[in-house]
């Protein structure tokens, strides 16, 4: 392998522009963060070393106090709990607490003889198996009962792709192992748009909620550059190579729609068309959910049926963005 | 690299907090800092997000850059840093798989796919330097510089980062 041949394979590889008007978004952010590189750290200030004493000391009880409580919570039974059902900073909470959790839950499996991808993948099906748990624990605020049902189906999928990814390790079967732990992008990514967007959600103004609806319909509407990606058209037939890249872009895309219409969440006077574009884009996710277990199983007729489901519903969430 | 007297002011504009002026420093090493990124990272809105972390750790710690010293590979070593800190998280090996390859694939995609696969399995240093010498095309100082060792030292990581990928790259099956 000379030299020559490795740089036209990395070349090769890689050969991507930055994304259309990368730089000038980094520049205004820059902009508007003018000044900010003379702030001060928040602990530049001087400190004694009686209040660094007595801070420690307030630390340790208030350390100790968040224990105690942990354990006692940690002692209660879930079940026959009151749910939390109107809270939505306890509904909040609750995702962002297993959201962690999961983000913090080693993963080194990539590869189908890593040595570790046994306990990997097992630890992390019990992580998601507890948030599935908790959040039939919850009942989910309303304006989150849409999201809710759909972060049950992305945990139980995922749960799913880990446990085939863990039979495709016990009988060294690489290609389900590849295909297992592909589609499971799919999930991740949702899960990763939709916790951050469930935790972070936050009511809005009716201008802030409007300003909303045209910059996604700016997307769906104006980009005619993902026109191809958002009828899922390469995906024709099951072995077209690029549709699996299309359902993961799409489930990417539905998926961040799906996650601002949470974090940004719907005055009272838009909560119905909220609710309508909320419900459509479920129909979108669903439809992608089954394109990828159609991919998976290499089934062309579930493939068909969930693709022209997905068109049905993108139609829908066009109008809904319109009106 | 000495400064010209424009970049001079640029970088005391930027260090008293004008964020127009540090943006405008960046702008010639914007692309390159973007393919580093995206050879670390293998996904290009990945690699617009740490280019951008990078800028705003590297305005902050603009001070630190010694006079005369040249930015790009100093900025270089804060953006593959940061792509380091972004491949530690969990999941980030899952997101990155490609995709199961298929009869219809192409042999480019094939060997594109294919490299990307022996790169993960690399660790993020030799990922690096491969990655400098190879698609930013970089000369061995420059690499030097970014990485703060010595030439000789950088030509010797790249050696044995080939060394190390050369068994676990192949094309449909033959070794290269």
């Amino acid at each position: 392998m000379d030299d020559m041949n490795l740089f036209n394979r990395f070349h090769a590889a890689f050969e991507e522009a930055p994304p259309r008007g990368a730089f000038e978004r980094l520049q205004s952010d820059l902009i508007k963060h003018s000044a900010a590189p003379r702030a001060r750290p928040a602990f530049q200030m001087r400190w004694s070393r009686m209040s660094l004493r007595l801070t420690a000391a307030v630390a340790v009880v208030v350390i100790a106090i968040a224990l105690i409580a942990a354990y006692i919570a940690a002692q209660r039974p879930s079940v026959g709990s009151v749910p939390a059902s109107d809270s939505v900073a306890g509904y909040q909470s609750m995702v962002q607490a297993n959201y962690n959790a999961w983000l913090n839950t080693p993963f080194s499996c990539h590869t189908l003889t890593d040595s570790s991808c046994s306990t990997d993948l097992a630890t992390n099906q019990a992580v998601l198996l507890k948030w599935r748990n908790e959040l039939d624990s919850f009942r989910a605020p309303n304006q989150f009962a849409v999201i809710d049902a759909q972060l049950r189906k992305h945990l139980d999928a995922m749960f799913q792709k880990l446990g085939a990814t863990a039979t495709a390790v016990n009988s060294h079967n690489q290609s389900q192992f590849d295909n297992a732990m592909f589609y499971g992008r799919i999930d991740v990514t949702w899960l990763n748009h939709a916790a951050q967007a469930i935790a972070s959600s936050h009511g809005a103004t009716s201008s802030q909620y409007v300003a909303l609806v045209h910059a996604e319909r700016a997307t769906l509407i104006g980009c005619s550059s993902c026109q191809q990606d958002l009828t899922l058209g390469d995906c024709a037939t099951i072995g077209d190579p690029i549709c699996p890249h299309d359902v993961t872009t799409d489930s990417d895309l539905v998926g961040t729609m799906q996650a601002d219409f949470v974090k940004t969440a719907a005055p009272a006077e838009f909560s119905d068309q909220n609710s309508t574009v909320q419900i459509d884009l479920a129909q979108a996710d669903n439809a992608l959910i089954a394109a990828g277990n159609a991919l998976l199983q290499n089934d062309s007729a579930a493939l068909k049926s969930a693709r022209a489901a997905y068109l049905d519903a993108m139609s829908a969430v066009s109008a809904d963005l319109q009106s | 690299m000495q400064f010209g007297h424009d970049e001079v002011e640029l970088i005391r504009d930027a260090k008293a907090g004008d964020g127009g002026a540090f943006a405008e420093l960046l702008r010639p090493e914007y692309d390159v800092a973007f393919r580093l990124a995206l050879g670390l990272l293998h996904d290009a809105n990945e690699a617009e997000d740490a280019v951008q972390e990078a800028a705003f750790k590297a305005w902050r710690r603009l001070g630190n850059l010694r006079e005369g010293a040249s930015l790009r590979p100093w900025f270089l070593g804060i953006v593959a840093n940061q792509c380091r800190d972004v491949s530690r998280s969990a999941w980030w090996s899952v997101l990155k798989v490609d995709p199961p390859e298929t009869a219809a694939m192409t042999a480019d995609l094939a060997e594109a796919i294919d490299l990307r696969r022996a790169l993960r399995r690399l660790g993020h240093d030799e990922r690096l330097v491969l990655v400098l010498r190879y698609y930013v095309d970089m000369p061995f100082e420059e690499i030097a510089t970014t990485l703060g060792i010595s030439t000789k030292a950088a030509r010797s990581r790249v050696e044995r980062a080939v060394h190390r990928l050369r068994p676990i790259v192949h094309v449909q099956g033959a070794a290269v």
